[in-house]
């Protein structure tokens, strides 16, 4: 019997299981997708290898690439970017590391209090501020470098009248560079176009070379826990491999990949349910296995953790198991200009705005297909041929739509004189938008899931904020001196997601209690974004995800093994401290 | 009465093969000569016309969508009307990437991909096609169509798997068809979609996004159970998807790429096309684009009003 399994190595599973890891416990963590030990010649970084979303090596779906992927139904125009692996989303995401807007938390006092979502945190936002803190010091998260897309980002945002924000925390409108989870430059790193100077140690933490969409690599020859961008598997998973290293009394998890949990494990004790353990099946032979364990943690995200709660028969009294997605209902506008804007260079996104009760916004730079991807995802039909019923009018040129035929191939016509703005809307938790077990037949898994969206029809608040956020977006771009505005109307990209398996107070509509464990399932918990209780008012959700993770491992260390917290009372160890790196370089890591 | 009801319905299902294109593209391979003496018994036909003629027609109607998309000088953006002096998605090979891609790695269950094709063998038209055009093919046609009506119900209705490609297909040229009735005998005979003026692309795409009632009741005769309803969303869904992936398939490096050493082998049509770090084959391992902090600053802490 382990003392903890954790289901999914993704952006909170590796975080509870360092966290446990450190405090002696025994953890196996399951992750169903692969894990890339060699990414400098693993990953291509050519935008089909990398990102088709049925074939390349960031996919959902088994590591052995020549199978098909893993399908999940989506009754309406929209994608699901899921990733299967180790560092799960965190392969592809930017490293942005904005805290939640204080108004999502249970207790917020501000003027705007009525602004925000009701359905709140259930604790307050000065009780996440110390586990925050131990999360930054980990990754670690720094302040943004600029490229020059961030300078033209920050002139649009000064035009518009927007003031600084020089804190972490947001308290009313304004813009910054992000907080990030990327090493900042240093050496050679963004000053050289020349690979042969960006080996490290010559070169330490960003090169700017752009794909950290395709997975970072950056800089070539550095140990794993110092390449530049702080996904899981370079940040927390290399610290939970070797927590007997850097933690006294720390003991290494055990991390198996292509292991596949199909059913939690559960008996009725009385009038409990209790979570025993997990089964789970190996990818590549099919081969079936079991194992117990005092506590089991999902982190499988906002769409599988639903599904295999369900799959296992797990009870779901009040119904709310899957309901309340959020995914921050993007939209996207794109300046172009006359001049260089660095688009495709530099950490993808470096600068944001923040609307207290509305969202915010954030610069994307992208390489040309993901470019071409993102100009033809549209709910408003072509522009110039039909809307859909939709054609939104506005601050932006004609109305919204996709980009098609000759006009794409104009507007394209140089990746490098773009400037793309993501519309991130503070959306509500609505009952339906949600993940059921689809009707299609199951795959080797079991049951896939069907993930339900209704765009039209979200809460009337949500609508307007996505509104306010296009207008500032479109406006931003002029002001940064765009010859064109483009909106898209993007249908939902489900990309930042939360909340499908909910935190909250009110027992009548949510999953989880205050301290993350499962309402009506018995040493169960969840430390995935799934869990929380909102989508933040607008955030990144990752950063808020771990801190999340990490107070749900003190949790778990109190109730069940009778440790005591330590987080605000012990001095985290940062990923890139010396004790991890040769425990990494030394387990050929 | 019974007799006069199967004549109708065998009718009516030829008239769903010309509208869906494979009649058409199953004339065009029957002229090649090596295969012409096929005709006159059903597996020749299957293995030497019907299998062949369904492929043309998945290619040519995914060729169509790519043209759509990103054209070029090509003979898909030539049939639309709208061509580029540089090149296009066909010249990325982005159709073959999207044809590999919905026939071997998306993994719809065989069953529901089979029932929704055979639907499209044995729904009723109501939508007139002259008989102008159906008399197009002459001879050969007329020659065919009873023949290879058997042949292709035998493809589509057998318990081989339906590659996702071929449903597709059926699917944009049964749209292309009510679109512009002519396209059954345009231009890319293989493809009554691939036959059509841009504009009438763009209409096709339209009824497919907005779920057209008339392609909607056609696949609900065939669906299984838990897909009857739930139409007019997969459609959503699927417009969408083609789309998107049109275009980003064609500026991938797909058509230059070795998998063997992960390079590609020359500069990809979509980085000449976007421009896109001139002169280079490979990714860069950086670039000297790094302008600093934002006033300097580079670090922040937490507010102290919060703290």
């Amino acid at each position: 019997m382990r003392d903890a399994i954790v289901i999914g190595a993704g952006g909170g599973g590796p975080v509870v299981a360092k966290e446990l890891a450190a405090k002696g416990l025994d953890v196996l963590v399951l992750e169903a997708g692969p894990w890339y030990r060699d990414p400098e010649n693993e990953w291509s970084r050519y935008e089909d290898d990398a990102n088709d979303p049925l074939t390349g090596y960031f996919r959902y779906g088994p590591s052995d690439r020549s199978k098909p992927a893993w399908f999940r139904e989506t009754p309406q125009n929209s994608f699901l970017w899921q990733l299967a692996g180790v560092g799960g989303t965190t392969q592809h995401y930017y490293g942005n590391c904005p805290r939640a807007q204080p108004g999502v938390f249970e207790g917020y006092t501000g003027a705007d209090a009525g602004a925000f979502d009701s359905h709140r945190f259930p604790f307050s936002y000065h009780e996440l501020i110390r586990y925050y803190e131990w999360v930054e010091a980990t990754l670690p998260v720094q302040t943004a470098a600029m490229g020059t897309k961030e300078e033209l980002f920050f002139s649009g945002a000064e035009g518009i009248g927007l003031p600084v924000n020089a804190t972490k925390d947001i308290s009313k409108n304004s813009f910054r560079p992000q907080e990030n989870a990327i090493l900042q430059p240093q050496g050679t790193a963004g000053k050289t176009n020349d690979s042969s100077q960006l080996l490290y140690p010559q070169a330490q933490g960003c090169t700017f070379c752009g794909y950290c969409f395709q997975g970072c690599i950056e800089p070539r020859h550095a140990p794993r826990n110092l390449k530049a961008k702080r996904s899981t598997d370079n940040s927390y998973a290399p610290m939970a491999l070797t927590a007997d290293a850097w933690a006294p009394g720390g003991k290494a998890v055990t991390l198996l990949p292509d292991a596949y949990v199909d059913r939690i494990i559960h008996e009725q004790q009385g009038s409990k349910t209790v979570a025993t353990g997990v089964r789970w099946h190996d990818t590549n032979t099919g081969e079936a296995q079991t194992e117990t364990a005092k506590v089991v943690i999902m982190a499988g995200g906002c769409t599988e953790d639903p599904r295999l709660w369900l799959n296992s028969s797990l009870p779901d009294p009040n119904g709310w198991v899957g309901r309340g997605y959020t995914d921050h209902f993007f939209d996207f506008v794109i300046g172009v200009f006359d001049d260089y804007t660095g688009n495709s260079k530099g950490v993808g996104s470096s600068a944001r705005c923040d609307f207290p009760g509305h969202g915010g916004l954030e610069n994307v730079g992208l390489p040309p297909a993901l470019e071409g991807f993102a100009m033809s995802f549209s709910d408003s039909g072509i522009q110039g041929h039909y809307d859909n019923g939709r054609g939104l009018t506005g601050a932006w040129d004609g109305k919204s739509g996709r980009v098609g035929g000759d006009e794409l191939k104009e507007t394209l016509a140089d990746v490098d004189k773009l400037l793309n703005v993501l519309v991130i809307s503070d959306d509500d938790v609505e009952p339906q938008n949600r993940v059921v077990r689809s009707s299609l037949p199951g795959d080797e898994n079991g049951p896939i899931p069907k993930v339900i969206f209704n765009q039209r029809g979200r809460s009337a608040r949500t609508l307007a904020n996505r509104e306010y956020c296009a207008d500032k977006a479109a406006r931003l771009l002029r002001a940064a001196g765009a010859a064109k505005v483009i909106r898209l109307d993007w249908p939902p990209l489900i990309l930042h997601v939360q909340s499908t398996m909910r935190m909250g107070s009110d027992p009548a509509d949510s999953v989880l209690d205050d301290n993350a464990a499962a309402r009506f399932v018995d040493h169960l918990y969840i430390a995935s974004n799934s869990a929380l209780a909102n989508g933040l008012g607008g955030p990144n959700p990752t950063l808020t995800a771990q801190a999340l993770a990490t107070r749900t491992a003190e949790k778990i260390f109190e109730t069940h093994f009778g440790g005591e917290p330590w987080v605000g009372v012990e001095n985290p160890v940062s990923s890139i401290d010396d004790s991890v790196t040769r425990a990494v370089i030394d387990r050929g890591l | 009465m019974a007799s006069d009801f199967g004549n109708e319905t065998t009718l009516n299902r030829r008239q769903f093969l010309w509208r869906t294109g494979a009649l058409g593209a199953a004339a065009s391979v029957f002229l090649y000569p090596s295969l012409a003496r096929a005709a006159g018994a059903l597996d020749p036909l299957i293995s030497g016309i019907a299998a062949p003629a369904l492929k043309m027609l998945s290619r040519d109607t995914i060729s169509g969508l790519i043209a759509f998309q990103v054209p070029g000088s090509d003979q898909y953006s030539r049939a639309q009307g709208v061509t580029s002096p540089r090149p296009g998605g066909i010249d990325a090979k982005a159709q073959d990437l999207l044809m590999i891609d919905l026939d071997d790695f998306l993994p719809v269950p065989d069953t529901y991909a089979q029932a929704l094709a055979a639907s499209f063998t044995t729904a009723v038209s109501d939508i007139p096609i002259p008989p102008s055009l159906l008399g197009e093919l002459g001879p050969i046609g007329e020659q065919l169509a009873g023949q290879m009506d058997d042949a292709l119900r035998a493809v589509l209705g057998s318990d081989a798997a339906v590659p996702l490609s071929l449903l597709i297909a059926l699917t944009l040229n049964f749209l292309a068809i009510q679109t512009n009735p002519a396209s059954v005998a345009g231009s890319i005979p293989g493809s009554p979609f691939a036959s059509l003026s841009f504009d009438d692309k763009a209409k096709a795409f339209e009824a497919l996004e907005q779920g057209d009632p008339d392609l909607v009741a056609t696949l609900d005769s065939g669906a299984p159970q838990p897909l009857k309803g739930s139409l007019s969303g997969l459609l959503k869904f699927v417009g969408g998807a083609l789309l998107e992936f049109g275009t980003y398939t064609s500026y991938t490096e797909y058509g230059v790429f070795d998998k063997a050493t992960k390079t590609a082998t020359a500069r990809p049509v979509g980085w000449d096309l976007s421009n896109y770090m001139p002169g280079r084959t490979t990714p860069a391992d950086g670039w000297d684009e790094f302008k600093g902090y934002f006033e300097g600053r580079t670090s922040t802490s937490t507010d102290p009003s919060v703290g």
